[in-house]
């Protein structure tokens, strides 16, 4: 993980409301790094700026021209042909071409990404992408007739056909059923092991939290944290359970933090209490998520 | 972009907006029949007259309904965003699409001029007859990049107002310019020049009646004129819409 796979710094967008009205600033100052081989989570509340950074990184929406601002892809400035066969893509509720079958669109995508100059052909290639998003034996089935759910998991197979070297997924998971979500989770572990980088945005905590080894959290379009997962979580397991017997026996349990522990554990064995346990309490991205005061760019909350 | 191209022809061949048009066409191209074995000897006018409006309804319907919305739903379904993080270019994009819509345009002037000649006893040579098929065609590609520059800007159905405002104005101008000169106000007879100058003179691709009527006698000069207007014209309103397509936000 030496070299960022994407690195955005200071990245500003501002859209115009209207003629007299001032311009909104959606997003302010994002920085953010997705190292290499990594499976980062973007996490933000609706409206808080996911989609509008994942489209400002891949050029559908042109950030404001700041000096300072800069978007790397595998630390290359620009945003060449090269650097876009090295990446895969899905958008938030794929809408794709209703008139064509699942085999032409795939197709489609095959060729250009330039897939003619592999030696896999098109056909081959399809169905064994098909297969790996469980949606085998469709491929002659027009997009039109896809359930939500197909059409997230195609969307997904559009993204995986060249076997990019960095996955950008704007929730993959939104709309798919239990099975549907195991299939893109092992997927997009399976895409980690091969080497490939994985940058997603999800609503679903639980999921960054059995996949991802980073983070970026992004607040009213600044970015409140960057950085290793356990990172984010540590500075926030600051409480733990301690059980223990009181001087009549009494079996008791309080919360303290961190800080406090030394103290309370003294102050236990000097009322000849008796200690049963500490258990430091289980800290997850959605505990920590929603225990915190979400304010745009509250630095100060910011874990180390 | 040949690609992007094919796709979009293979789409929109399967699409109901496009048949309910070619529906309409082959409605009117049934009556020219009828219409014209209803008339003493004036068959093959009636027949041409009524055949290539059909023709001209499908080409002209399907670049102003299908040309306004193309653009705007590729943005607004976010189709066109993963065809844009493949190794392409936003004009490949946006001419492919266009040349996409051209290509049925194509396949439907051929194929109906193909009708009409056969319909009239291949009296003269297929290249005189298309000769009127093409100028419908070369309007229907002015106004082809015309709804796709527009929508640019524009939503989809002001763009299609727009686009067929110009449609109707692109015929009227020869009026335009006679009325204002009727009036003998100077403004408004430079306000008409000035719109006859801005204006694509659809007019002069309507060959309909003059090839009946003049004698068969779309001359070459006339031809080639013609040819380099619509050129112009398309040429321009591509490199319009690729440049305002290469600046916008796909919100």
């Amino acid at each position: 993980m030496s070299t960022a796979a994407l690195s955005v710094q200071h990245l500003n967008k501002n859209f115009s409301s209207g003629l007299l009205k001032p311009p909104k600033n959606i997003l302010k100052d994002v920085s953010f790094v997705v190292p290499s081989g990594s499976i980062t989570g973007f996490v933000g509340v609706n409206g808080a700026g996911k989609t509008t950074t994942i489209k400002c990184l891949l050029r559908f929406i042109f950030p404001d021209g700041n000096a300072d601002s800069k978007i790397q892809f595998f630390g290359e400035s620009e945003f060449t042909p090269e650097v876009k066969r090295r990446i895969g893509y899905l958008p938030e509720r794929p809408y794709l071409p209703e008139q064509l079958t699942a085999e032409e669109f795939l197709t489609l995508h095959w060729k250009l990404g330039g897939g003619q100059k592999s030696q896999m052909s098109a056909s081959d290639t399809c169905l064994k992408t098909l297969a790996r998003v469980n949606l085998l034996g469709v491929e002659k089935k027009y997009l039109r007739e896809f359930s939500k759910g197909m059409l997230q998991r195609i969307g997904l197979a559009q993204a995986l056909l060249h076997r990019p070297d960095l996955l950008i997924l704007d929730e993959p998971m939104s709309g798919l059923d239990p099975d549907g979500r195991r299939i893109v989770k092992d997927i997009l572990k399976e895409e980690q092991n091969r080497g490939a980088t994985v940058f997603f945005s999800s609503h679903l905590l639980a999921d960054m939290d059995e996949l991802c080894s980073h983070l970026a959290v992004i607040d009213k379009g600044s970015i409140y944290f960057s950085g290793a997962v356990d990172d984010f979580t540590r500075a926030e397991s600051k409480d733990s359970v301690v059980v223990y017997l009181d001087r009549d026996k009494t079996r008791k349990q309080i919360q303290v933090s961190r800080n406090e522990l030394p103290a309370k554990l003294q102050e236990i064995f000097s009322q000849q209490g008796q200690l049963l346990k500490v258990i430091p309490t289980e800290t997850t991205i959605e505990s920590v998520f929603m225990r915190r005061e979400w304010t745009a760019g509250n630095s100060a909350g910011r874990p180390s | 972009m040949i690609l992007i191209g094919l796709s979009t022809f293979r789409e929109l061949l399967r699409q109901k907006l496009v048949h309910i048009i070619l529906f309409l066409a082959g409605l009117i191209l049934a009556v020219s029949f009828m219409a014209g074995t209803l008339s003493l000897g004036e068959e093959d006018r009636i027949l041409f007259h009524f055949g290539f409006s059909a023709v001209q309804l499908a080409l002209v319907g399907i670049s102003l309904f299908v040309g306004s919305i193309t653009i705007p739903r590729e943005i607004e379904r976010q189709t066109c965003l993963i065809v844009l993080t493949r190794p392409i270019d936003r004009l490949q994009f946006y001419l492919g699409k266009w040349l996409g819509v051209a290509a049925v345009n194509a396949v439907i002037v051929v194929s109906l001029t193909l009708i009409l000649w056969f319909a009239v006893g291949v009296k003269d040579s297929f290249w005189t007859v298309s000769k009127v098929g093409l100028g419908i065609y070369f309007e229907s590609l002015i106004l082809l990049a015309l709804a796709f520059w527009s929508s640019m800007f524009l939503r989809s159905a002001i763009s299609l107002f727009f686009s067929m405002g110009i449609f109707i104005l692109g015929h009227w101008l020869n009026e335009l310019v006679y009325f204002a000169e009727k009036s003998k106000i100077e403004i408004n007879i430079l306000l008409s020049k000035v719109i006859h100058a801005i204006v694509p003179q659809l007019y002069r691709t309507d060959w309909k009646s003059f090839y009946l009527l003049e004698n068969n006698l779309i001359s070459s000069t006339e031809f080639l004129t013609v040819t380099l207007h619509a050129a112009g014209w398309i040429l321009l309103l591509l490199v319009l819409g690729v440049w305002n397509f290469r600046r916008k936000d796909l919100v």
